[in-house]
């Protein structure tokens, strides 16, 4: 699987541009699988990936709600994969199989999940914390 | 007995609780949650889940009860979910307390406004938990809510509502919009009106009631409204004495019949036969006398003077008030008829005779008009009017006698120091001192001619054994539509006759358990 970007960011602005230019390549179906060490900057890049699919409010960190829905063009899922319990209620509940339905889908932490995920998965991962600049690498 | 709340008194009792009891809100939720989960847990087998890993989603307003559910779910072994109908940032005070504490125990919420993710995770489940409306909504629901509240009835799954199902209107009368049909209802201190009451007992399932931590008596003090429970009516027939004769049991006088309408006395008659009177006289018109005689052996028969059309004539008026003077209770109003001598005569009997009476029928429309005799009389009056009855004698239409009915009965027995009860589905009870009792016994099948009569003479029967007027009509009421059910259990609503109800009256009473079968 060859990278498709290999994107550089040096604040929490560009990493959020970096969602926002993917965001608007997004169309019903997609899942952004999103992976990174806490703090590396997962929230930043889902703000922009949401605006540029139309919502209007402000993503939040769903470490809260274990699956949040915003409305904007299409239905836009946010998941917390980070604990292993959580995806199995997600499965109970018949929720990843949404994955890929009309909606757009994004998991954090979606490294816990990455046999259930499918092959058209785009995976984000960044790199680097604290004052370090922030490697972004979308593959597809 | 238990007691039914309006929303109004619900919030009195819940401000009281608070401010005088010092029972934190929180702690109130608390135990409603945990309450309403260990009943839950109990009545797991019974709607058809596992008793160990079931699925359970609760579906959550904005309300904190659901949230303390799922997390006692959670404690007891099931694997809890809920969904959530609003954004986290819209829930607080004590229900965002509730909200965290659910988290920290590791169960976070879901927030779904897609109608297939919401109802892809409701079929899943084994059972769901309606938390989305409380008694404090108003309206009817609306956006996500009323979405949530029409995915929940179309997903198929067992539904257990806390403390009303959402969407129904709490002190009773018809929703006004969308309503959750629950399978079962765990209400919170005490049962809600639109609970027992129709339509929304429709809604409600299965009701019971979840303690939340108020002193009983508290609860009870704040009542004025009451569902009979068989218990209420047991303890009224206590085990006969071996001595017992048939002058023990009373000597029910019944005033009833008129050409055509023989079948009526008859039938109450045979019904104060089977109630355990001692003895029943029925009075009727002097040429109707021989058909009553040969309708009903038990009882004995005694013929009044009669109008030219053989209905009751004024003067029967004398011999009624002397056959009452060495009878217990007097029963009047089955099969009497319209004629204008009889009213008159039925009239001047309700407002003087010195026993205890049953009013019915052709009685109480003698009454329209003339509810000042009520006030007047000398012993008590009981009386059964059906609401087209009522709103005969209220002169009002039946809509605004049926808007209310409890308040209609509680009305009518404060102003006119009457005993009534309300018939219909879910008859409700007055009585003078202001409490209302609801009947939860009855079918629609008893909505057929003459099932009135076997009522009256239960009554009457209770009556004249010398059961307080409160109690003998409670126990009738409740009686006659438990007779009703098991009649419609063994012949169907639909072919379901007066005569069946009153030969369902010994089974009716077995079913009271204790001594009285």
């Amino acid at each position: 699987m060859a990278p498709r970007a290999e994107i550089t960011s040096a604040r929490p602005e560009e990493t959020e541009d970096a969602g926002e230019r993917l965001g608007r390549t997004l169309g019903p179906g997609a899942v952004v699988a999103l992976t990174g060490e806490l703090g590396a900057g997962k929230t930043c890049f889902i703000q922009g990936l949401v605006r540029a699919l139309g919502v209007t409010g402000r993503a939040t960190s769903p470490t809260f709600v274990l699956i949040n829905q915003y409305p904007g063009r299409v239905p836009v899922y946010h998941v917390d994969a980070y604990r292993t319990e959580s995806l199995t209620e997600l499965m109970d509940l018949g929720l990843l199989e949404l994955l890929g339905g009309g909606g757009v889908t994004v998991i954090e932490w979606a490294d816990k999940l990455e046999s259930l995920l499918p092959p058209e998965a785009i995976h984000v991962h960044i790199d680097g914390v604290g004052d370090q600049p922030r490697a972004i690498t979308i593959r597809t | 007995m238990l007691g039914v709340f309006t929303a109004d008194e619900m919030r009195r009792l819940d401000r009281r609780a608070i401010a005088e009891l010092h029972i934190p809100g929180a702690t109130l939720m608390e135990n409603a949650g945990r309450g309403a989960a260990e009943s839950i847990v109990a009545a797991l087998p019974a709607l058809g889940a596992p008793r160990r890993g079931a699925r359970v989603v609760v579906v959550g307003g904005n309300g904190g009860d659901g949230f303390v559910v799922a997390r006692w779910l959670k404690r007891r072994g099931a694997r809890a979910s809920v969904l959530l109908a609003f954004s986290p940032a819209e829930i607080g005070g004590d229900a965002r307390l509730k909200l965290e504490e659910l988290r920290r125990s590791g169960v976070r919420p879901l927030r779904l406004e897609d109608d297939r993710a919401i109802a892809a995770a409701l079929a899943r489940a084994h059972l769901v938990v309606d938390a989305l409306l409380g008694t404090g909504s108003r309206g009817s629901p609306e956006g996500s809510v009323a979405r949530a509240i029409e995915l929940i009835n179309a997903c198929g799954r067992p539904v257990v509502a806390l403390d009303i199902p959402s969407g129904m209107s709490a002190d009773g009368g018809a929703h006004a919009g969308a309503a959750v049909r629950a399978t079962m209802t765990l209400a919170f201190a005490g049962l809600k009106r639109g609970l027992v009451t129709s339509p929304g007992d429709e809604l409600a399932g299965r009701v019971s009631v979840v303690p939340i931590g108020v002193p009983d008596a508290e609860v009870a003090r704040a009542a004025t409204t009451f569902l009979l429970e068989p218990s209420d009516v047991a303890r009224h027939f206590p085990r006969r004495p071996r001595v017992a004769h048939k002058g023990s049991y009373g000597h029910l006088l019944l005033v009833a019949g008129s050409l055509g309408k023989t079948g009526a006395a008859a039938l109450a008659a045979a019904a104060a036969m089977r109630s355990g009177s001692g003895l029943v006289t029925v009075a009727t018109p002097v040429s109707q006398q021989p058909v009553v005689a040969s309708l009903v052996l038990e009882a004995m028969t005694e013929p009044l003077p009669e109008t030219s059309t053989h209905t009751l004539a004024l003067k029967a008026r004398e011999v009624i008030a002397e056959l009452a003077a060495s009878r217990d209770a007097v029963a009047i109003g089955p099969g009497l008829g319209l004629d204008e001598e009889t009213q008159q005569a039925v009239r001047s009997l309700i407002q003087e005779l010195r026993k205890p009476l049953a009013v019915d029928a052709d009685a109480l429309t003698a009454l329209s008009g003339h509810l000042e005799v009520l006030g007047a009389a000398p012993s008590v009056r009981c009386l059964t009017p059906h609401p087209g009855e009522m709103a005969r004698m209220l002169g009002a239409r039946v809509d605004d006698v049926q808007r209310d009915r409890i308040e209609t009965a509680r009305a009518f027995a404060a102003r006119y120091r009457a005993y009534v009860v309300l018939k219909g589905a879910r008859s409700v009870i007055g009585t003078p001192d202001g409490r209302v009792f609801v009947n939860p016994t009855g079918n629609p099948g008893m909505a057929s001619g003459g099932t009135g009569d076997v009522l009256t003479g239960m009554l009457g029967a209770f009556l004249a054994r010398g059961m307080d007027p409160g109690a003998a009509l409670q126990s009738s009421v409740y009686l006659h539509g438990s007779a009703g059910d098991i009649a419609a259990e063994r012949v169907g609503e639909e072919a379901l006759i007066a005569r069946d109800v009153v030969a369902a009256i010994p089974e009716a009473f077995r079913r009271l358990g204790g001594a009285s079968g």
